[in-house]
């Protein structure tokens, strides 16, 4: 119990409350200490990140072991990720292999599985977009004004759509998203001080 | 089925072959639709000129491939407005790709004779999200010793000059969102709140909606939203690049989906009079 719970809340606390401090107060030793923490972060997040690439090897090498026929998919994420590995670090991140490699194959594969969401969001627009009560007519209109204000042709078509789209996402949008945010922030507060003070226990792994 | 029903069901593939060809056609053979210059966009353009000539500026590429689209032309067009005021350019990454992007588009500062150490660093990747800014933002040699390339951070004049957030005249983040990397509220508390850097958000055009209070308050000097913002910012600039084309795909694109959702309300109407008038008789 004292190294599953007692050490992480009191790191946590220490850590939490040096950062509270530091941002309130110019006090030395607390404004070097909350700096030091934080750089030890990018640390403990680099870690992380390795260990998270160990676990991709360890799932796919493990479905290869299964069933390297049916689970061909698995063979090529194994196969790019450990020849993307050994050139970063051979040839290094800013060579032409590994340009090449972001270049012709991250980039396009990344943009066209993004580009496919231009013909998914058309289709379930056109399915969910109807106008069966007042609040849907609302946002179906208000829709098809910012999603004309937003492109030239838009704006031959109906010469008032930028002006409206500027009121719709400067006073409506503005309105609502501020109160969301002020919320979103209140409730931000309210669980780091959870946090920090051990109360929140899922965080620390606490059934 | 009547055409009323039609309409409303049209098949899907429909559809896909349109949008194909609505994207396609103007892709090939450029509509050339002249763009009008949105506040928030000019409100931008103005900030940057009123910075002072050798000012020093930080810019996050807190990007991934699939808004490259939208997010380099912005950072492109902006790097021509400060080569012609001669301002330097300092950026980092949040996302372990967003550095090799940073390097493309910074590449448009290097074709204008900048020189690399003296006017513009390529700081690279760093992991951690906020709490890494943060240690950034209150010294940067915490965190980065090497840049991209491997160079000594202490080694490179321009960075001899930064000591802390507060040195750049303005910061910036190039923002597809809280996907993993540093996300554009998390740059306001770290550049504004924390340190009173004038900041900028480039953001997707989906993430415009979440990022207009700042402006409205005056907690940030611009924001650009998707490939809209860039496509204006290269008609301030005086260019036309791979945004000013793509918005006339893009325009299509808008009209055809707001056309397909007119037809299927359309369609929903008349079917409802339809079997109003059915039921009465």
């Amino acid at each position: 119990m004292f190294f599953k719970r007692s050490v992480p809340v009191t790191i946590a606390f220490v850590c939490g409350v040096l950062q509270v401090l530091d941002y309130f107060f110019k006090w030395g030793i607390v404004n070097k200490a909350a700096q030091e923490t934080r750089a030890w972060v990018a640390l403990v997040a680099v870690f992380a990140l390795g260990l998270g690439a160990v676990n991709v090897l360890r799932v796919h090498l493990r479905r290869v072991q299964q069933n390297p026929v049916k689970n061909a998919t698995s063979v090529l994420l194994l196969i790019t990720f450990l020849v993307t590995i050994f050139i970063g670090l051979t040839a290094g991140q800013s060579s032409k292999p590994y340009k090449f490699i972001f270049d012709y194959i991250i980039v396009p594969t990344g943009s066209a599985i993004f580009s496919l969401l231009a013909f998914y969001i058309g289709t379930a627009a056109y399915r969910a977009f109807r106008a069966r009560t007042l609040e849907a007519g609302i946002l179906l209109v208000t829709g098809c004004i910012v999603m004309l204000g937003k492109v030239p042709l838009g704006e031959k078509i109906l010469p008032f759509a930028p002006k409206w789209t500027t009121w719709i996402m400067q006073v409506l949008n503005v309105g609502g998203q501020r109160g969301v945010m002020i919320a979103g922030a209140i409730g931000f507060i309210a669980v780091s001080l959870r946090i920090i003070t051990g109360l929140d226990r899922h965080t620390y792994g606490v059934e | 089925m009547g055409i009323l029903e039609k309409l409303q069901n049209l098949d899907k593939r429909v559809f896909y072959l349109l949008m194909a060809l609505a994207i396609a056609i103007p892709t090939i053979w450029p509509l050339g639709l002249e763009v009008s210059i949105t506040p928030p966009v000019r409100k931008t353009y103005e900030f940057v000129e009123s910075l002072p000539a050798g000012s020093v500026v930080l810019i996050g590429f807190d990007y991934e491939p699939g808004d490259e689209i939208e997010l380099s032309p912005q950072a492109k067009a902006l790097f021509r407005q400060f080569a012609a005021k001669r301002i330097k350019v300092v950026t980092v990454a949040s996302f372990p790709v967003g550095p090799m992007f940073a390097d493309e588009c910074l590449r448009v500062l290097k074709d204008l004779g900048y020189e690399y150490g003296l006017d513009y660093v390529n700081l690279g990747y760093y992991a951690g999200g906020e709490s890494t800014l943060a240690a950034f933002a209150k010294d940067p040699s915490s965190i980065f010793t090497k840049d991209w390339y491997g160079n000594d951070v202490s080694s490179l004049p321009l960075m001899q000059q930064i000591k802390s957030m507060a040195d750049f005249s303005m910061a910036m983040t190039l923002n597809d969102g809280p996907t993993g990397g540093t996300g554009t509220h998390e740059w306001v508390r770290q550049s504004v709140m924390a340190h009173g850097t004038p900041f900028v958000i480039g953001c997707t055009g989906v993430l415009a909606a979440n990022n207009m209070p700042y402006l409205d308050a005056g907690q940030v000097r611009g924001v650009l939203s998707g490939l809209r913002a860039a496509a204006e910012y290269e008609k301030l600039v005086g260019i036309k690049g791979d945004a000013t084309r793509g918005m006339d795909a893009q325009s299509m694109g808008h009209v055809l989906i707001v056309l397909f959702v007119l037809l299927g309300n359309v369609g929903m109407v008349f079917a409802r009079r339809r079997s109003n008038g059915g039921e009465k008789r």
